[in-house]
């Protein structure tokens, strides 16, 4: 593995070329809330962002995205696919948790059947990831064995080593490639700043307030399934989507057609299974009619489906979560309370 | 806060005696200066029980959830008038609940007293000294001065003491929001914008909807069992909705327009639509817009009468014919 090193105001410059280039999607602030925006101007991007409301796998899996067109004209249909064309797309400012749940994410669209729509937007992303910078009192990514210093999974990683000075660690042929391209922007890696990114680490994962565990947990939630605490835990839920919504690895869509008999459009978009007409049938039945049941949804797929169907966690310990639910269910606390049930 | 949550512990033991089936109030939650609602369906439960200016939540809608059980329900001051109309508009039978009010001295707003207190302190102590509360944690004592740490909605409070209730917990709260502060003064600046900048303003604030529905949920006007927005629209295809589910502009403000109509001259301005918010919208300005435009429209609601929406007189306004 290559490094580089990166000074600040050349990352400035660095960003003002990709924005030239590229679409650049990163993490600017908006009456305080950080979002995952395209930029234009590099002064505007949080260059340590911290935790965004919505994690950026919007840009992967938008809230809404057209699938195809279709055109009824006499006896012609013509329909029309939607599949992002080529193009480059830089997502800079990715923390090592989000960028864990680009995996989990690929587990689901990228095992075959494929899903070209998710598969044309992976293919066109450039992922610069970036080391956390401090800890939110809700982060927990140490659980599922992430480092917020280590930037598994993007193309390129920064890690602000100090004295306005990133460690730049090229991670994949892309990212060398990226590199090449613009070479004059780094410098040579300098003794000692391996040693800074570590003392980072270590000085973060100190501050990481709670620890669970979740080994072996996956195997063991299938004897809890009709235990009473999900009812008990489903009292305060409000049945919103917020948790769904900024979780980084939620994944569940529907799909709905937009248009008339001429003309129109088929489209999915963000569902969540705490809403009420989640999996609700044509007839009317709802196999999770009762607001516990969806709630247990929700904890089976984070905490066992997704280790059964695609052998990965489903939850990356990003927190978000824990830091909106607007009453306090936290998942930290439910992995403590099922694995003193199971 | 010892007191009120030793007095709110005492009484909900004593109502589990006399028959009570389920407690609703809160406990302390999984971060510093955090609580949540909490449900009590047992005497032993009610030692959980605390009260402390970190519970916001306004628990009077979770009594729709449970129409057939004996119950209580802690409010405060802003969350007192849910009750009623939950009750006025015959949601609830309120020969059924025990509402216990507890007289409110503000509620801090989070995000600032995190920003204060080291990460790793405990608190262990709240004492509310008027002007101010005092966080005694396991590093040292805080005084935070309730006119910088409130939460907003606190600083222009008039009715921090809750009525309607059958037990109110501990002496009469002295007035929390700071005198001459206009609660309608944000929205008098956004009224009095240029319709462009108007337009603007709220396309920006929309445009970042989830559409997640957190508001909906939490609010206790938006007490229908089945929402209009979730509705299959009769006669049209099947699984045709009333709003797309596809996040766009027009589909948000269409969400929120119609949300805020529904609510209008019933809202009780508890503000827990914008707590929950993930996005920040600051959704109390559309409530407030629409409780003036109602009582504009129909003259100010006698305390006792249905809402505007609820009743009909010929003499209504009709700007259409």
């Amino acid at each position: 593995m290559d490094s580089k090193i990166i000074k600040k105001e050349k990352l400035l410059s660095l960003l003002e070329r990709f924005i030239a280039d590229y679409h650049v999607l990163a993490p600017v602030r908006e009456d305080g809330v950080l979002f995952y925006r395209p930029v234009d101007i590099p002064g505007d991007i949080e260059l340590n962002p911290g935790r965004s409301v919505l994690p950026p796998k919007g840009r992967l899996f938008p809230q809404t995205e057209a699938l195809y067109g279709y055109r009824v004209e006499g006896e012609k249909l013509t329909l029309n696919e939607y599949v992002e064309e080529e193009r480059q797309v830089v997502l800079f400012g990715v923390h090592p948790c989000d960028l864990r749940s680009f995996a989990v994410l690929d587990a689901v669209f990228l095992e075959e059947p494929r899903d070209a729509y998710f598969a044309a937007r992976r293919n066109n992303t450039v992922l610069v990831g970036v080391s956390c910078s401090s800890v939110l009192p809700e982060c927990f990514c140490t659980t599922y064995g992430i480092s917020p210093v280590e930037g598994n999974g993007a193309d390129i990683h920064l890690t602000d080593v100090g004295a306005g000075a990133y460690l730049v660690e090229i991670l994949t042929p892309r990212g060398k490639d990226l590199l090449q391209k613009f070479e004059s922007f780094f410098e040579d890696n300098v003794a000692g700043a391996a040693e800074a990114k570590r003392a980072k680490e270590a000085s973060l994962v100190k501050k990481i307030s709670l620890q669970v565990k979740v080994d072996g947990l996956h195997e063991k939630m299938a004897s809890i399934f009709e235990n009473p605490y999900w009812e008990k835990l489903s009292r305060r839920c409000l049945g919103c989507g917020v948790c769904t919504y900024v979780c980084p690895t939620c994944h569940c869509f529907d799909i709905m057609d937009d248009g008339t008999k001429e003309e129109g459009e088929r489209f999915r978009c963000w569902d969540s299974c705490l809403f009420r007409e989640y999996t609700l049938h044509t007839s009317g039945h709802n196999p999770r009619h009762a607001l516990a049941q969806r709630l247990r949804n929700r904890f089976f797929h984070k905490l066992s489906y997704n280790n059964q169907r695609y052998n990965t966690e489903g939850c990356v310990g990003c927190g978000r979560c824990v830091a909106l639910c607007p009453v306090n269910i936290d998942i930290r606390e439910v992995i403590g309370t099922v694995r003193g049930l199971v | 806060m010892k007191e009120i949550t030793e007095v709110l512990q005492r009484v909900a033991a004593r109502l589990f005696n006399e028959g009570l089936e389920m407690f609703i109030g809160y406990e302390s939650g999984s971060g510093l200066a955090k609580a949540r609602p909490f449900f009590a369906a047992a005497q032993e439960e009610t030692a959980a029980l605390v009260f402390n200016p970190f519970c916001v939540h306004n628990l009077a809608k979770y009594l729709v959830r449970f129409p057939k059980a004996k119950i209580a329900v802690v409010v405060k001051g802003c969350d007192s008038g849910a009750v009623e109309r939950l009750v006025r508009e015959r949601n609830l039978d309120r020969t059924k609940i025990t509402v216990i009010g507890v007289p409110c001295g503000g509620m801090l707003a989070r995000e600032k007293v995190m920003a204060e207190l080291p990460q790793d302190a405990e608190i262990t102590t709240v004492t509310d000294r008027r002007d101010a509360f005092v966080l005694q944690t396991s590093k040292d004592e805080r005084v935070l001065d309730k006119k910088a740490y409130l939460l907003e909605k606190c600083l222009t409070c008039s009715q921090n003491n809750p009525v309607g209730v059958d037990l109110m917990l501990g002496k009469e709260a002295p007035p929390v929001g700071e005198p001459g502060k206009d609660p309608f003064a944000r929205l008098k600046e956004i009224s009095a914008l240029a319709p462009p900048a108007r337009a603007a303003f709220w396309d920006r604030l929309m445009k970042r909807c989830l559409r997640c529905y957190a508001c909906r949920e939490v609010c206790p006007a938006c007490s229908c069992t089945e929402c209009c927005f979730e509705q299959a629209v009769p006669g049209w295809q099947k699984g045709a909705t009333w709003l797309s589910k596809a996040i766009t502009l027009s589909d948000n403000y269409h969400y929120h327009l119609i949300r805020a109509f529904h609510a209008a001259g019933r809202c009780t301005g508890c503000g827990e639509c914008e707590r929950v918010c993930p996005v920040r919208i600051p959704l109390m300005l559309l409530n407030k817009k629409l409780a003036g435009d109602v009582e504009e429209l129909f003259g100010p609601a006698p305390p006792d009468a249905p809402s505007a929406l609820y009743t009909y007189s010929a003499g209504d306004k009709d700007e259409f014919s």
